[in-house]
């Protein structure tokens, strides 16, 4: 927003923004979904009803993606270790001790 | 403006080097802060397949300050008395450390455990179980116990640190404990390292590289230049490893180092005798890892019946590429060739005596009233016919075996010819059983020589020769003290490449290795092994610096002297693990087998230091803040006003 462009932001331009950051969030990317409404935050005022479809979408996802990837964390760090060698072979880094 | 840039310098130098980084362990700033003791023993953890044993620390290590515990006051105030305003480590006098004292503290909080060792324990104790290798042996449905003191605090898992201390830094960790009780400052505070990297179970921990087998190398060697099927070979074994609740502890005077002093003593002997006589071939061997469920002798007896190899090195076939095995002269053993077993255990201090005051060692044979034993009636003749201060006698009385190797050889074939002699009949005698307090003040030293040369005779009587055993004595003493007080004697310096970066002697066998090809050779392992070449050598020749100037493969560079030796090595580790070339690690693939592991760590340390009460700390901050900015201050006003009173500035 430092650039004057910025300024100039028109229907079509946010349009174009959100799509991307809503595909690129299918990427395994949530938060990217969560930047697409935070950057439109200080626009709320005059969204097009498809870029407030694309953002709606992002949220949802977002609250979607995390709670599932959330719940799958809590799982395996849970049962990481009770799981064995199968536990071992889908962990990235194995710490010491724990 | 200079000399402000400066000071923010060091200020910003100095603020780094203690918040940021640790303080450098070489750095003169370090030694000034912390007494690091350069010998201390840790607990260590082991696991297997059910699950953990012995202690950790938490990842930087556990700290406080010291609590003595060296009577019942000081235990019952711990207990009853004020909670304890900081963290504490306990410092146990050698009274206050078994499992009932543990169980004890338990309930309280603190940090971790330091184990003075500057007073011998008073009364007799062992931490290990009551019957050891109970599972691993002939009679696993036993319900004798042999190991009557023992109260298996070896077999508890800790999530703190206990770490033994040296005698002299004993000393001084009392009077800090004294200090610290009468209410002094600063106080004396400890910070104990051991953190363990393997958690849960040997499968596990297997699995993800954080842990090796137990185990090591066991030797055995003869005086034949090669073993040969035409005539009946006499095994002469002692279980070589012992352990403690401290593993680097571990001397194991009367446990069984009193049997190795023996055993090496007699092989000085036979050396000297004329074996030309002799119609037996007489293999001496040395058996690592037996506390661990008798590895090495179960290793050993299950490669001479079963080992196939189906890809040899060179044409030589003398290693063995698939499966790997570096040694193969055990292969000329075949164990229906063996006729009979004498094994040298438990033996340090006999308490029996007879009507000719001799002190009496136990003959235990599986069917000790069975009719027919040469062996039994060789060493019984022996003992008979020679005059000297120690006997023998059958143990009848004995409902089994005692834990020994030999079980491993008469599970595969229960007909051998077998004495395991022991100091004791029935339940062990031995004060300190797997305990670091068994050491040379545990065994009698007096009948070292006496029992040199009963057995030395019997193994001569057996093998067919009809020599006098003459005993030499300054080897004997000097192994005697090498291997149960200070494991720094001539043969040591001879024998092995390096000199031993702590000399206390301690026969724990270690691990295995992380692979057949990575073995660890500990350097008592070695120590063996080469004065079993220097004792069974048939050829000695040149002087050497290493076996590559050897003439030939066949020479080994011990002691400096190129020497032909019918001495080898062999593999002491678990039936139960399989090595997975594909992923570099070991598994369990058979749980009837022994699994103990032992966890990797970084390294483990204990540090002493100062600290100052809370009072006296928050004033040395308050104070350190106000000259800083005071300094900040008189900086600020000293530039304004010398920029107004010359312009240069």
């Amino acid at each position: 927003m430092l650039v004057d462009e910025d300024d100039k932001l028109n229907d079509d331009k946010m349009r174009n923004i959100a799509k991307k950051l809503w595909i690129i969030g299918f990427f395994f990317l949530p938060w990217v979904w969560l930047i697409n409404i935070l950057f439109f935050f200080p626009h709320r005022k005059q969204l097009s009803t498809d870029v407030f479809w694309y953002l709606k979408y992002s949220l949802i996802g977002f609250f979607v993606y995390s709670t599932i990837f959330m719940t799958w964390m809590g799982i395996y760090l849970v049962n990481r270790n009770n799981w064995g060698a199968s536990g071992d072979n889908i962990s990235i880094v194995i710490p010491y001790g724990y | 403006m200079i000399t402000f840039k400066i000071s923010l310098l060091l200020l910003l130098f100095s603020f780094s080097s203690f918040t940021l980084g640790q303080v450098n362990p070489n750095s003169q700033v370090s030694s000034k802060i912390y007494n690091i003791p350069n010998y201390v023993y840790p607990c260590t953890r082991m696991l297997t397949n059910n699950g953990v044993a012995g202690c950790t620390s938490k990842a930087g290590g556990n700290d406080g300050a010291i609590f003595l515990i060296d009577s019942d006051a000081s235990l019952d105030n711990l207990i009853s008395g004020p909670s304890q305003p900081d963290k504490i480590i306990l410092a146990l006098d050698p009274d206050y450390f078994n499992k009932s004292i543990i169980e004890k503290v338990n309930s309280k909080s603190f940090e971790g455990i330091l184990v003075l060792t500057d007073k011998p324990q008073s009364y007799a104790y062992s931490p290990d179980i009551a019957y050891p290798n109970k599972a691993f042996g002939l009679y696993p449905n036993s319900n004798f116990t042999w190991n009557t003191l023992g109260d298996g605090l070896s077999e508890l898992s800790f999530n703190y640190p206990i770490f033994a201390i040296d005698t002299n830094t004993s000393i001084e960790i009392r009077q800090y404990g004294e200090s610290n009780r009468n209410g002094l400052y600063p106080k004396h505070g400890a910070q104990l390292i051991s953190f363990m990297q393997a958690i849960m179970t040997s499968e596990s921990c297997l699995h993800r590289g954080f842990c090796a087998p137990m185990g090591g190398l066991s030797s055995w060697a003869t005086f034949s230049p090669s073993i040969t099927s035409a005539q009946p070979i006499l095994m002469v074994i002692v279980p070589m490893d012992t352990t403690a609740f401290f593993h680097d502890m571990a001397i194991g005077a009367q446990s069984n180092t009193y049997a190795s002093v023996v055993l090496t003593s007699i092989m000085r002997s036979l050396s000297m005798v004329d074996q030309s006589t002799w119609n037996m071939q007489v293999v001496f061997a040395v058996f690592n890892g037996e506390r661990w469920g008798y590895l090495g002798s179960t290793k050993f007896v299950n490669d001479i019946v079963n080992f196939k190899c189906s890809e040899y090195y060179d044409d030589t076939n003398t290693t063995c590429s698939s499966p790997f095995n570096s040694d193969l002269a055990f292969m000329n053993i075949s164990l229906s060739n063996i006729q009979a077993i004498l094994e040298l255990n438990q033996i340090g201090n006999p308490l029996t005596t007879n009507a000719k005051q001799q002190l009496l060692f136990a003959i235990n044979q599986v069917n000790p009233n069975s009719p027919q034993s040469t062996i039994r009636s060789n060493i019984m003749s022996v003992s008979d016919r020679l005059n000297l201060s120690v006997g023998c006698q059958v143990a009848t009385d004995v409902p089994e075996l005692p834990p020994s190797s030999s079980m491993s050889f008469l599970k595969v074939s229960p007909n051998i010819d077998h004495a395991v002699i022991t100091d004791h009949f029935g339940a062990y005698t031995n004060n300190f059983y797997n305990s670091h307090q068994d050491t040379s003040s545990n065994v009698n030293q007096q009948i070292l020589q006496d029992t040199i040369t009963l057995f030395a005779t019997v193994i001569d009587q057996m093998a067919g020769g009809k020599n006098n055993i003459t005993v030499d004595t300054t080897f004997m003493n000097d192994i005697f003290s090498c291997l149960t007080q200070s494991f720094s004697c001539d043969y040591v310096e001879r024998l092995l490449p390096v000199y031993p970066y702590d000399t206390y002697p301690s026969f724990y066998s270690s691990v295995y290795g992380t692979a057949p090809t990575a073995q660890l050779l500990t350097i008592q392992a070695q120590f063996f092994h080469n004065l079993f070449i220097n004792l069974t050598n048939s050829v000695v020749g040149d002087v050497c610096s290493n076996s590559k100037s050897c003439p030939s493969s066949d020479y080994s560079c011990i002691g400096s002297r190129c020497r032909i030796s019918n001495t080898h090595y062999h593999e002491a580790v678990s039936l139960a693990f399989t090595f997975d070339g594909s992923t570099g690690n070991f598994r369990v693939t058979n749980t009837t087998y022994p699994t103990y592991t032992e966890s990797n760590w970084d390294y483990t340390q204990v540090k002493f230091f100062l600290v100052d009460s809370k009072k006296s700390e928050i004033i040395f901050l308050i104070v350190g803040i106000i000259e800083f900015l005071s300094t900040v201050a008189i900086l600020i006003f000293s530039r304004n006003y010398l920029s107004k009173r010359y312009k240069l500035l």
